[in-house]
């Protein structure tokens, strides 16, 4: 089964930021700089996921703050790239700490979820569709 | 990065892949002894018994996709994700009554380009040829990237070695065995496949428990839980009709119900989705666990191999390496299987060599095979990412062949006219809307606007179609 | 709305007991075709 989502193996979006990442990391001034977010947002999501990359800082700690709700760790190590999935509708601060303290500048995260009425309107007449669809094969030949 | 962590050591990775490789070529020579003619090479003489039916149906359909993008689905869309891609089981379970009538009506045919050709002429053929090339030759390019992309992830073997190793033993043993040996592969392949996945599925369970990763989801991912997940909701049809268009269309699928033996081509179908439905959930469930097991997700594509390895070591990397190596084969084997053949029948025979006898026709196919082997293997040389991307473009090609088969299948009165404004309308407007509106609509409005079309056409049509046309001598 | 963790449990555990079946029932299924002769 091929058709699974529009998404290829690799995605398009991990892979550019790769790309940034492997310039930024050419360049080496980059690679004792204070970290930073690839890309500096704000980063705005239709299904709740958001592939974030920085550079620069061996050691960081990524928090993830949603409006209104106390900040929560989601990462600690020496990567480079994260996915994030699953995220409720909301805005959200993305906070990412060197070992040395040094602070990156926040990335602003906004979530806002597609139309549920468009969504459930599409899955009606997929339903339709489909269900002729079996209706035709079950059917059969009548006019043989 | 995740290219830069490699799960399993290389020696290792080296010594699977060429027992493995051994394994399956030395099989395809053994089997590949039984084919005397074209038809024993192309349908495996058409006697096909039910295990091996219903395994190959399972394994064809479980693709390196299924294996990797199944835990990245459940990571991106959470239960929805999962449910909506085991919805693509559907698309061999409906082609069970269609694989009984195809063997009714065309007792002598060879692919699904003989059917188009028979039942709408020669222009509705041309077209489906080339919606069902551009299918089949991107899914082989993609496949055949995927396994050097992820032989190289898995293993440290280098991509350009990892992907021609796969698609070079491929090669020879779907050259010299044909479908005999792409069946009898495939059944290996399958068993391998689903008592991997269950043993790893199990051995990530004794790390953590289901109500962990639901208490893990509900403070982290809440909108993998959401029944009401948006995204989610609208991949569910969207993926069910692509599934079916993939199927009802393919040659791989055509070649195997004129392949199975007569009692049983309806079984092995229906067995074969049922054999397949458990498996997107039980390959995707381990990304959902990725949290509560405390494992960091650098990028979606890899949260499969990432979670065993962490959590099982060397043992879950090993299981995920031949897992992985089985399911490419199974598919790039069955895909080189059938194209040819439909290459060989609908273009080198139908078109360039209508007298050919059956020994050059199965001479015809070996090269052919070959051909098309070198050709993808040329063009997964220089390894373009974006290459993979154009496969999703194929959604609304084939949603809007699902209508024009199901009709011209069980309807005297379906016509030219239907199938080849559906073909033509419903692609069109599939691929408007994919730029337009996004991917998410695609496959359901090409499939939509061809079926609302096959009907218009069905009721206004005066010409009843003589069934008997399908039975073209051999 | 969240699907309860009731419900993940059986479809997890449903799944994969479901491929450990599938997988016997194909090694059973070979072994009568082979008996009666009809695996090709």
């Amino acid at each position: 089964m091929q058709g699974a989502c529009d998404r290829p193996i690799f995605s398009m979006r991990v892979l550019a930021a790769k790309i940034l990442l492997a310039c930024a990391l050419c360049a080496p001034m980059a690679a004792h700089a204070a970290p930073a977010f690839t890309d500096p947002g704000p980063v705005t999501s239709d299904s709740g996921q958001v592939a974030v990359a920085w550079t620069g800082g061996d050691e960081v700690l990524l928090t993830l703050t949603k409006d209104g709700e106390a900040a929560r760790d989601i990462y600690r190590g020496s990567g480079d790239t994260l996915f994030l999935s699953g995220l409720a509708e909301g805005d959200y601060r993305l906070d990412l700490t060197g070992a040395d303290g040094a602070q990156a500048q926040p990335l602003v995260v906004e979530v806002r979820h597609q139309s549920l009425t468009q969504a459930l309107l599409l899955a009606a007449i997929g339903a339709i569709v489909f269900l002729l669809t079996v209706g035709a094969i079950l059917r059969g030949a009548r006019d043989d | 990065m995740t290219e830069s962590k490699v799960f399993l050591d290389p020696t290792v990775g080296w010594i699977l892949l060429a027992a493995f490789s051994a394994l399956w070529i030395g099989l395809g020579i053994y089997w590949g002894r039984r084919n005397k003619s074209f038809e024993d090479h192309a349908l495996a003489g058409r006697n096909v018994g039910l295990a091996l039916g219903t395994a190959t149906a399972a394994a064809t359909w479980i693709t390196s996709n299924t294996t990797m993008l199944a835990p990245q689905f459940a990571l991106q869309l959470g239960i929805w994700g999962m449910l909506a891609y085991s919805t693509a089981a559907f698309g061999l379970m409906l082609f069970a009554p269609m694989a009984k009538r195809i063997r009714q009506l065309m007792p002598n045919g060879y692919t699904s380009g003989d059917f188009f050709r028979l039942r709408y002429g020669r222009v509705a053929w041309a077209i489906f040829l080339v919606f069902t090339l551009f299918y089949s030759l991107t899914w082989l390019v993609s496949m055949a990237m995927a396994g050097g992309i992820l032989l190289e992830a898995l293993a440290g073997i280098d991509y350009v070695w990892g992907m021609s190793v796969i698609l070079g033993v491929c090669v020879i043993y779907t050259m010299r065995g044909g479908l005999t040996a792409v069946i009898g592969t495939d059944f290996i392949q399958s068993l391998v496949i689903i008592v991997g996945i269950a043993v790893t599925g199990f051995a990530v369970l004794q790390n953590v428990s289901v109500a962990e990763i639901h208490a893990n989801l509900t403070a982290t991912k809440p909108a993998l839980l959401d029944v009401l997940f948006p995204a989610a909701i609208m991949a569910i049809f969207n993926n069910l009709l692509f599934g079916l268009g993939e199927v009802f269309h393919n040659n791989v699928w055509w070649s195997r119900a004129f392949a199975f033996r007569d009692s049983v081509a309806s079984k092995a179908f229906l067995l074969g989705g049922l054999v397949w439905l458990p498996i997107p959930v039980a390959a995707g469930f381990i990304a959902l666990a990725s949290g509560a097991l405390g494992v960091a997700v650098p990028s979606a594509d890899m949260v499969g191999p990432l979670v065993v390895a962490e959590v099982l070591g060397t043992m879950g990397a090993v299981a995920i390496f031949i897992v992985v190596f089985c399911s490419l084969a199974s598919s790039i084997d069955s895909l080189l299987a059938a194209t040819s053949d439909l290459v060989t029948e609908d273009i080198w025979r139908r078109l360039m060599h209508p007298q050919a006898s059956v020994e050059t026709l199965k001479k015809a196919a070996q090269w052919i095979t070959l051909g098309l082997g070198l050709l993808t293997w040329l063009v997964c040389l220089p390894r373009i990412g974006t290459l993979a991307t154009v496969l999703f473009f194929a959604g609304p090609l084939v949603g809007s062949m699902i209508w024009p088969i199901v009709a011209g299948l069980y309807w005297r009165r379906a016509n030219t006219a239907g199938a080849v404004g559906a073909m033509v309308l419903g692609a069109g407007v599939g691929l408007f809307c994919y730029f337009a509106i996004g991917w998410y609509v695609a496959t359901l409005i090409a499939t939509a606007v061809s079926m609302i079309w096959v009907l218009g056409a069905t009721a206004l049509g005066k010409s009843r179609f003589d069934w008997t046309v399908l039975k073209e001598d051999a | 709305m969240t699907f309860s963790p009731g419900f993940l449990e059986v479809l997890i555990y449903g799944s994969l007991v479901w491929c450990a079946v599938s997988g016997i029932g194909l090694a059973v299924m070979l072994l009568r075709d082979g008996k009666s002769g009809e695996i090709w």
